[in-house]
């Protein structure tokens, strides 16, 4: 009997590349990424002028607003839903290839911003791993409101990755503490602070570098990418049957 | 056959609000064959297309593309569908577009660029293709659609609409391509309120009628037949009925009546009925039968209902 052959099927690098392009351009050519880009840039100035204060902080709040902002735009409702559908791809193609050609564009601003802001603030020597660590954070942020456009909207995925992006810093101890007075409160702000690919994790992990939170954040870009491929598969009427899931 | 659609219903809402979109549909299409699909708003056309196009799933019956269940992610890619609107980026220019879309069938850069050429020739969009869609008028926006949907060389293409709200020469454009694709072996669906351009356009025509299948004509056919009309003076309009009477099949038109000459008769023996019914015609005309023919013998037989 003839030895059974893996049967691998070989990657579809042209369509990835044209994902990735049109997930680059999706995000660059939409007014909203454009004004975040711009204010992300005036906060970097800022804190260039002060020395690099608080740079990780900093440089994670900027590449989370870009990447959340601009990965609400790549499967948005809409022409980039649909094309995503009807290019009838791989299921992992189109949230992956698209989250790939963001990440592309976000990976020289942060490194670049990475060294500035260490430069400024003393020559911070890992600048590198500062670099990586916003890149990390801002792929899970991306991916989460990947995941969450197509079902609720462009906006309010943005809305709430802009939150997140702006408000990630605070550690879950100062969130239980914000909530000290509601305890059902408290309970779901700090169970999401503790699920959530918030940037006090990066933060960590770029202090620490402890492996839960690489785990973590690395764990949201693959549960974003699926739910996105998922939610893509539902199609344009959110038919499951038509998507043939059920 | 390629597209085949089985006893197809499609309900939206559930309870009360449970509306029938597409009740028991049955028709088929094969290689080569443009199929029109025509009826009133509301008659199901659009459900139709989407259910072909794997963007709706059937309530019962069976939908099947090739030899894949409508849907699926094989018989997806065998359809290139045009919606109405037509979809695409406003944010990408056209050639980026058909860029993107090229690059999921080809194996090779060669293969996309090749792709891309032919797409550009087939919706002619050789003076705009770089320009962001968003500035697009509404022909360009068809015509970069249909060439959208062709740079996939899906083996079926469904367009709805793609023929609508575009000047004659655009539409005389997009009617010869649509025909070319069809030449060169794809099955194409259409559908569409322009009658006349179906009739000069389509190989067969399905006429839906609240979800359902009221006709399924061969144009060919329509050609063979003739319908007269009689203009009828006023006093003769009211007693129009009378003659309506005597030859079920026709129907009343804005100045008078339309009666197929079908089963042997002429017009002749109309004018004599005419004649007999004291109606005052004043004048008289023999034509094709036309899809037209079809849809308003439709709304009568519903009114009397």
């Amino acid at each position: 009997m003839a030895p059974r052959r893996l049967a691998l099927r070989p990657l579809p690098l042209l369509a990835v590349k044209g994902e990735a392009v049109l997930g680059a351009l999706l995000a660059l050519r939409h007014r909203a990424v454009r004004l975040t880009a711009l204010l992300s840039l005036l906060i970097l100035v800022l804190a260039l002028a002060q020395g690099g204060a608080a740079s990780p902080p900093t440089l994670f709040a900027v590449g989370g607003c870009l990447a959340a902002v601009a990965g609400s735009r790549l499967l948005a409702p809409g022409a980039a839903l649909i094309s995503a559908r009807r290019a009838a791809g791989p299921w992992w193609l189109a949230p992956a290839g698209r989250l790939v050609g963001l990440l592309l564009l976000l990976a020289p601003v942060l490194v670049v911003a990475a060294a500035a802001l260490s430069a400024a603030g003393g020559g911070e020597p890992r600048f590198t791993a500062l670099g990586l660590a916003a890149l990390l954070h801002a792929a899970a942020l991306g991916a989460l409101t990947l995941a969450l456009a197509p079902t609720f909207g462009a906006s309010a995925a943005g809305m709430l990755g802009l939150v997140g992006a702006l408000f990630g810093a605070l550690r879950p101890s100062e969130v239980l503490e914000m909530f000290a007075g509601w305890p059902f409160v408290q309970r779901v702000a700090v169970t999401a602070w503790n699920v959530l690919p918030l940037s006090w994790r990066a933060a960590r992990w770029l202090r620490d570098a402890t492996l839960p939170d690489v785990v973590v954040l690395g764990a949201w870009v693959v549960v974003g990418a699926a739910v996105a491929a998922w939610a893509v598969a539902l199609g344009d009427g959110g038919d499951a049957r038509a998507a043939g899931w059920s | 056959m390629l597209v085949a659609c089985r006893a197809v219903t499609r309900a939206f809402g559930n309870g009360r609000r449970r509306r029938i979109a597409l009740d028991r549909c049955c028709f088929d299409a094969g290689q080569g064959e443009i199929v029109g699909v025509v009826g009133p708003n509301g008659a199901g056309k659009t459900t139709l297309l989407r259910l072909i196009a794997g963007e709706l799933a059937a309530t019962s019956g069976e939908v099947v593309v090739g030899s894949h269940r409508a849907g699926t992610r094989p018989a997806r890619r065998m359809v290139g569908f045009v919606s109405d609107p037509p979809v695409a980026p406003p944010e990408l220019s056209g050639a980026e577009w058909l860029t993107y879309l090229a690059g999921q069938r080809s194996r090779s850069p060669q293969e996309r660029l090749r792709r891309i050429g032919w797409a550009v020739e087939i919706g002619e969009l050789q003076s705009f293709v770089g320009r962001r869609i968003a500035t697009y008028s509404r022909g360009m926006v068809q015509r970069l659609a249909l060439a959208a949907a062709a740079v996939l060389q899906a083996g079926v293409l469904v367009l709805d609409e793609v023929l609508a709200g575009v000047d004659p020469l655009v539409q005389r454009h997009l009617r010869a391509q649509v025909a070319s694709l069809a030449r060169g072996g794809v099955c194409v669906v259409i559908a569409s309120h322009d009658l006349a351009a179906l009739e000069r356009l389509a190989t067969r025509v399905v006429v839906l009628w609240e979800g359902q299948v009221l006709a399924d004509v061969y144009t060919a056919e329509l050609m063979r037949e003739r319908v007269a009309e009689l203009t009828l003076g006023s006093s003769g309009l009211a007693r129009a009925q009378r003659l309506l009477e005597r030859y079920p099949a026709g129907v009343r038109t804005g100045q008078g009546v339309a009666i197929p000459l079908l089963g042997g008769i002429s017009v002749e023996e109309i004018l004599a009925s005419a004649r007999d019914e004291r109606l005052a015609v004043t004048g008289s005309r023999v034509r094709y039968r036309a899809l037209e023919d079809i849809l308003v013998r439709a709304a009568a037989v519903q009114a009397g209902r």
